[in-house]
């Protein structure tokens, strides 16, 4: 196994071996990485007329050059939709945008029709409340009203004979009566 | 049919198959759409397809299968599913047809093979690669929305998922919201996400739970307790 700087000059000799353009495919930053980092080795060669499956090549330098393919082939494709790209987030956050708009529409349609049908209680409801503050103010009037026939009655009945309202008292309603009023 | 030396036969009722119709109606290619049903066998398909598929066999087309299954008996079918693996890594049912028809992928169509192959994180990895990282979300999320409308999933239905979501319960001291939905299109809940450990409630008794596995016991036994009609599926 290589150390870091014998896979990077064996990486070197691998990239040194490739054709112009696609030598040029690769970042500069990753040409200046190696050429800081890779330390010379005269034992390290690369045989340009052979397949590297047949020659000795590190399996660091092999993934090292793996992720340099990665980054080219993502500068490629970066570069190749550059001009794709804005329009397509532009038409995703529209799109997007738009179905949640529908979604919350549709909801709060809902909720309107459910206030609605709520609302159309309320007069209905006022109504129910006059009538019973009709009757509870009616109701004290009515209290007097009947105080006075029952005061008027407790009267008539004083003026009657001692012994015939005797008789009358065995009834309970006019007992009672006659209790409260005392 | 114009005689393109190919035939291809689609066949599903998603996202994948309406795009995989547009590139080759693009193309204009010779395609038919089978079915709805995704998987379905050669051999299911309607006689006069059949037939006309032997046909275009004898002829010398190139039969191709999207969604499909099986062989049909005396024709050379070539299957093409969702995913792949190849030599050259996985590919999506898109990559093999655009290096077939020898297209570029567009951009969109880019993100949709992410998310066939490699799903959620598909999609972000692209989205980081191109350095949009910040609008990997958005994409995936139209994504799915457009898949869901493929399957048929109404506005409505997503609507009512909503509402259902706002309005759901806790169980099991609070480690597991209930939500209620009045249709059984999952997806609409898988889709978002959500954080919780959730037990969704569908009609005709159908029962759903996402999220950390040992709360599936407790929920079980909770559901043996009250009918045993209710069955817990764990997605």
């Amino acid at each position: 196994m290589l150390t870091k700087p014998q896979y990077l000059y064996q990486a070197k000799l691998i990239i040194d071996c490739l054709p112009e353009e696609e030598y040029n495919s690769i970042p500069k930053e990753t040409l200046k990485y190696i050429e800081e980092n890779m330390q010379v080795d005269t034992n390290i060669k690369i045989d340009p007329e052979k397949d590297l499956s047949e020659q000795n090549v590190d399996s660091q330098t092999l993934l090292f050059l793996n992720n340099i393919i990665q980054k080219v082939r993502m500068n490629q494709l970066s570069k190749e939709y550059e001009k794709d790209i804005k329009d397509y987030i532009s038409e995703v956050n529209s799109k997007n945008a738009g179905f949640e708009a529908q979604v919350d529409n549709i909801n709060l349609r809902e909720d309107v029709e459910k206030l609605e049908t709520q609302t159309q209680k309320i007069p209905k409801a006022k109504e129910l409340i006059q009538e019973y503050q009709k009757v509870v103010s009616k109701k004290e009037e009515e209290i007097v009203k009947l105080k006075e026939e029952c005061n008027t009655l407790t009267s008539m009945l004083n003026k009657i004979p001692k012994f015939i309202r005797k008789i009358f008292l065995r009834n309970h309603k006019v007992k009672l009566l006659q209790e409260k009023n005392d | 049919m114009e005689n393109k030396g190919r035939v291809w036969i689609c066949c599903g009722n998603d996202l994948e198959t309406n795009e995989t119709i547009k590139m080759l109606d693009k193309q204009d290619e010779n395609c038919i759409f089978a079915s709805r049903v995704q998987g379905i066998s050669w051999r299911n398909l309607r006689p006069a397809i059949q037939n006309l598929i032997r046909r275009k066999s004898k002829e010398g087309s190139k039969i191709y299968g999207i969604g499909m299954s099986d062989r049909l008996l005396g024709v050379d079918t070539y299957n093409i599913t969702s995913t792949m693996d190849t030599e050259n890594g996985k590919l999506s049912s898109l990559d093999v047809i655009s290096e077939l028809l020898d297209v570029k992928l567009s951009l969109d169509q880019l993100f949709i093979s992410s998310y066939l192959k490699e799903g959620k994180n598909g999609v972000c990895n692209l989205a980081e690669k191109l350095e949009i990282g910040d609008s990997g979300n958005a994409i995936l999320e139209n994504i799915q929305i457009r898949d869901r409308q493929a399957k048929g999933i109404t506005i409505t239905q997503e609507a009512e998922t909503v509402r259902a979501i706002q309005n759901k319960r806790q169980m099991l001291d609070g480690n597991v919201s209930v939500i209620k939905l009045s249709h059984n299109k999952i997806e609409t809940i898988i889709d978002r996400n959500l954080d919780d450990n959730l037990l969704v409630l569908c009609p005709n008794e159908e029962t759903f739970f996402l999220g950390n596995e040992k709360y599936i016991k407790r929920l079980e036994h909770k559901f043996d307790n009250e009918s045993k009609s209710k069955r817990l599926r764990n997605i």
